[in-house]
């Protein structure tokens, strides 16, 4: 068994036995488990380079903790599901996508992949997902009482969760969204919310007050606010945050939106980014000698370096796919339209135009000198349109390095021979 | 046994199979748009004056295909690109696509960048049958059939699709109705049966009514000659297995009884209504959304329970599951149906479309299976 983020006789390691050998998984519903946790980040005894790491981290503990309590009613949700409607109803909810990952980048995915491969679950499917299923099977991961997924992006996230409503004969929620921004679609949408509302309504006991719903997206369309502040300052060229920092935000992007919480967060670190910039204007920082664009995920388990091996070759990825925000500004007294115009305005749905003008858009944006392209193994719906991306690329005169690989999985991981594709890509932007 | 020849069909003396090469040879030279998913409205094709033609994978290597497509995409889709790139096919005036999955998405995304004919749609299918779906999907079908005029420049009759709603229910229901005979004995092979729908997706809706009756009638000798199949009665289920796969199955001497596949009998599984006075697009729209489900479909997985039903009023003895690798949508599907079917005895197979159909690792365990259902008859 490797112990990738703590050696194996610190304290930290020890822990780390304890739940991965099993001896203890209901340690994970524990309350004063995260209430330590919490308390270690308020009195600054773990470290963080950022305030707002730890304003998250501290967030992400409590939302982790109300999940394993189950006071109230649990929702399992897919990556773009409305998060705002369970936060205006009160209703928790657990994204096992982001807790998969979340498991990978502390090294626990080895377990949860081997479970779920002996028990159906091959090595062709997403790496997240099979992590999910292992999650589930082990009872690491807190069991719902309802699934609600919506269709974009993915086909495996929507399929996972019907495959598991069966499996625990637990109530399916489905938000199917329509691949055009129209009319049609959108009251298609809108419909479709107040039937999951309804639903979600039922199987907890709670009502959904209207004026909660206009608050939940008031905060939703603050965090966008937010965010949009933290992305105008990672566009400067002396801007100290990358993908490599910017990944564990990636909760507040699929799991934050409507919380009062998140826009908190994203000021905070709108304010520390505006600081260091200015102070590494003041000490003559030199900005990286080559701009990076990152799409879909880096690979996030513990022992893979890209994102510091670029660094090290002064490249940096300073912008990542994820992090765009795509949809317009939200109007809080028409809620369930501007959750519906959100759902419908992902990027990298529909049309491929779409997402090629947003990579245009992004590298211009960024200033980027080169783009690169992950293809996660098993996600059909990021690598599908590879070559139509390069070619595009092509024609824009923008260099592209396509990477194939698994964000989770780290067995199929093959460092020398990336390696190798990044300094020639380097050296041919140099 | 082979395929009967037809007088009546034609002068020459030719086997079925060889008719029906023949007519959908011709049937490409119409003008003809192509089309995927069996959930594709076919009926608004023709209505607009199109043989709706379904791009059918090449069971062959998908080296050029593979150029466009990323080889994690499943290798039916892959080999359907491969199949129109390397298929000459002069009436070739368009495709129409849906979002049947990321597969058939991304193969829209590279038909449209990279296959220079004229028209491209893609179509937005929902994965629920609610009310609000099926509104929904009646205004896609009425945007889809006023692009599809527009660009034949011809004006929308509604008599038209109309007409075309019955000639499709009514084919349709006839060739469903074909496998209700194989409740007891099977007289034909299941392979020939879906060779006929197969190419029931190829013709225009009026020829297939034209010859239709010779196949009910060729169905109906054989049945009358007593002479049957026998051997482990077998459901094969999943996503697209080869025509070969099929023929090895029954070379083994397992006969196919049931079968639920989109080249096969849920193709043709719909409980429709005439329309009468309805609106035609509702009405379209509630057919393929009430319809026998596909995987990806949200009702697909609480479908599965008609299963236990089907397998014990056929007679079924042992299931095949054929999982397309990178098929997701089957993927999980499957897992949800071995453990809905438990007490029947279940083969899952998994591999590509061209190479693997017939490959000597499948027919070892098809071989396998087959003898283990054989000795529990004999037991």
């Amino acid at each position: 068994m490797t112990f990738g983020l703590f050696k194996k006789n610190t304290a930290m390691g020890k822990f780390k036995e304890m739940i991965i050998c099993n001896r203890n998984k209901r340690l994970l519903r524990w309350p004063f488990l995260y209430f330590l946790g919490r308390e270690a980040v308020r009195r600054g005894l773990l470290k963080f380079p950022y305030r707002a790491n730890a304003m998250l981290v501290e967030y992400g503990l409590q939302e982790l903790s109300k999940a394993y309590q189950r006071k109230t009613a649990l929702v399992w949700s897919s990556a773009f599901s409305p998060t705002e409607i369970f936060y205006a109803l009160g209703v928790h909810h657990f994204s096992p996508e982001v807790a998969a990952a979340v498991s990978v980048s502390f090294g626990f995915q080895e377990k949860l992949l081997k479970e779920a491969e002996t028990n159906w679950w091959g090595r062709d499917s997403c790496s997240f997902h099979r992590c999910a299923m292992g999650g589930i099977l082990l009872d690491y991961f807190p069991r719902p009482q309802a699934f609600c997924a919506s269709t974009h992006l993915c086909d495996g996230g929507v399929l996972l969760f019907n495959n598991l409503a069966a499996r625990y004969r637990l109530p399916m929620l489905l938000l199917d969204i329509p691949l055009r921004q129209d009319q049609y679609s959108l009251d298609y949408v809108v419909r479709q919310l107040k039937e999951i509302i309804a639903a979600l309504e039922d199987y907890s006991g709670k009502k959904m007050r209207e004026e909660r719903l206009e608050e939940a997206v008031a905060f939703a369309d603050a965090a966008r606010r937010e965010l949009e502040e933290v992305n105008r300052w990672r566009s400067h060229p002396l801007s100290p945050f990358g993908a490599r920092q910017a990944l564990a935000y990636l909760y507040l992007y699929f799991n934050g939106l409507g919380s009062p919480v998140t826009p908190k967060i994203y000021n905070t670190l709108a304010q520390e980014l505006q600081i260091r910039i200015n102070e590494a204007a003041t000490t003559g920082t030199k900005p990286p000698r080559c701009r990076l664009l990152w799409l879909h995920l880096p690979p996030l388990f513990r022992g893979n370096n890209i994102l510091a091996y670029l660094e090290e070759k002064g490249a940096k990825v300073v912008f990542e796919e994820f992090s765009h925000v795509y949809w317009e500004p939200m109007e809080p007294h028409s809620p369930l339209e501007a959750i519906a115009r959100r759902m419908l305005s992902h990027f990298s749905y529909g049309p491929i135009e779409r997402r090629l003008q947003v990579i245009k858009t992004m590298a211009e944006r960024f200033a980027v000198d080169g783009v690169i392209h992950f293809s996660h193994w098993g996600c059909r719906q990021n690598c599908g349109s590879v070559r139509i991306i390069r070619d595009y690329l092509r024609r824009e005169g923008i260099p592209l390095l396509l990477l194939d690989g698994d964000c989770a999985d780290n067995r199929s991981n093959a460092p020398g021979q990336v390696r190798t594709r990044i300094d020639a890509f380097l050296e041919m932007l140099a | 046994m082979k395929w009967p020849d037809i007088q009546a069909v034609t002068d020459k003396q030719e086997s079925f199979r060889d008719i029906l090469e023949r007519e959908e040879n011709r049937a490409r030279q119409s003008n003809n748009i192509a089309w995927l998913c069996s959930y594709t409205p076919v009926e608004i094709i023709s209505a607009c004056n199109f043989v709706p033609r379904r791009m059918l994978a090449a069971e062959k290597e998908t080296l050029r295909a593979d150029t466009y497509l990323h080889p994690t995409l499943c290798s039916y889709v892959r080999g359907a690109l491969e199949s129109m790139l390397r298929t000459e096919n002069k009436g070739l005036q368009g495709a129409v696509l849906l979002n049947s999955c990321n597969a058939a998405c991304h193969l829209y995304h590279a038909y449209a960048a990279y296959f220079p004919t004229a028209f491209h749609y893609l179509l937005d299918l929902p994965r629920i049958s609610s009310a609000a779906a099926i509104k929904f999907w009646a205004g896609q079908l009425k945007r889809f059939h006023h692009t599809l005029a527009d660009f034949k420049q011809l004006k929308v009759r509604l008599e038209d699709l109309q007409e075309q709603i019955e000639l499709y229910r009514d084919n349709r229901q006839r060739m469903a109705a074909l496998y209700g005979e194989r409740k007891g004995e099977v007289t034909t092979k299941g392979s020939e049966l879906i060779r006929f729908i197969q190419s029931s997706m190829l013709l225009p809706p009026q020829r297939v009514r034209e010859i239709l009756p010779h196949f009910e009638s060729y169905v109906r000798q054989q049945k009358e000659s007593g002479l049957a199949y026998h051997g482990p009665r077998l459901l094969v289920i999943g996503s697209m297995p080869g025509a070969l796969l099929l023929e090895l199955i029954e070379e083994q001497g397992g006969v196919l009884v049931l079968d639920d596949l989109c080249l096969g009998r849920r193709a043709v599984s719909f409980d429709a209504e005439p329309c009468g006075d309805e609106d035609p697009y509702g009405c379209l729209a509630s057919y393929y959304l009430t319809r026998s489900p596909c995987a990806r479909m949200q009702n697909a997985f609480t479908a599965l329970k008609r299963w236990g039903e089907l397998i014990e009023e056929y007679g079924i003895e042992g299931v095949i599951l054929y999982c397309l690798k990178f098929c997701d949508s089957w993927y999980y599907l499957g897992q949800t149906l071995k453990e809905t079917i438990k007490h029947t005895p279940l083969l899952v197979l998994e591999g590509e479309y061209a190479a693997g159909s017939g490959s000597g690792q499948i027919r070892t365990r098809v071989e396998a299976f087959l003898e283990m259902l054989s000795r529990r008859q004999r037991s």
